[in-house]
């Protein structure tokens, strides 16, 4: 049985040039990865429209929190992630767009592929060479083994392995 | 810079199970067969390699 090493999360989060884009106008805009910290609690609200407890996952110090922002707007969250360092990978608990990004008239696309390339990023940083994990809703399986090259393991658990990580962090990270 | 679009009416959203000892040594025994494969298929030589001729003394 392994156990939790807490001691895995005093890596340096740097700031990363991304973009997403505007689904009106197409045009794309630089963005960061930044730690989200008590003060952003108040917009991450269920009242505001996001599913889930960021509080919680804020609050909970085995986990890691990102937010996504456009560069030079960091008050404006575009979307989430929590995720544990593991013994040999990243695991990514939760995920979301923020609600303004959520459906058919969402404002950006590209905010979740960014944070899990964030991910993918933070597992190179961390010696775990790309390998990043996390469990998957039944209908987009398909979808993340096309977009994220991840494979399926036992039931909704899947994993993005080195080569596809390369491929998300280049395709993120690199100009 | 390319993006990765969500399929249309699906939204990108993971909300992972916790994961359990027996998940993790799932994941973990993936990673070992991986990066063994991987390291296979460095070691092994290219078919077009040519190969060294041997002649009898």
């Amino acid at each position: 049985m392994k156990s939790k090493q807490l001691t895995h999360l005093d890596f340096i989060v740097d700031r990363l040039t991304n973009s997403i884009q505007n689904t009106i106008s197409g045009d794309s805009f630089a963005t960061e990865v930044l730690r989200l910290t008590k003060v952003d609690l108040k917009q991450v609200t269920k009242k505001r429209g996001w599913n889930f407890d960021w509080k919680i996952e804020l609050g909970d110090n085995t986990k890691e929190v990102f937010k996504l922002t456009i560069h030079n707007n960091p008050d404006v969250i575009q979307g989430l992630l929590s995720l544990t360092l593991e013994s040999d990978h990243i695991y990514m608990h939760l995920l979301e767009n923020a609600p303004f990004n959520m459906g058919q008239n969402k404002l950006y696309d590209g905010v979740a592929g960014n944070l899990v390339a964030h991910a993918c990023k933070v597992s190179f940083q961390q010696g775990f060479d790309g390998f990043v994990s996390f469990t998957a809703k039944t209908k987009l399986i398909e979808h993340y083994e096309k977009t994220l090259g991840a494979y399926t393991l036992g039931g909704h658990r899947m994993i993005i392995p080195t080569l596809s990580a390369q491929a998300l962090v280049d395709k993120y990270f690199k100009s | 810079m390319a993006h990765i679009k969500e399929p249309k009416g699906v939204d990108f959203v993971i909300a992972s199970d916790p994961l359990t000892d027996e998940a993790r040594e799932e994941i973990s025994t993936f990673i070992r067969e991986y990066k063994k494969k991987a390291a296979n298929k460095k070691t092994r030589p290219t078919s077009n390699s040519k190969r060294s001729k041997t002649t009898r003394v």
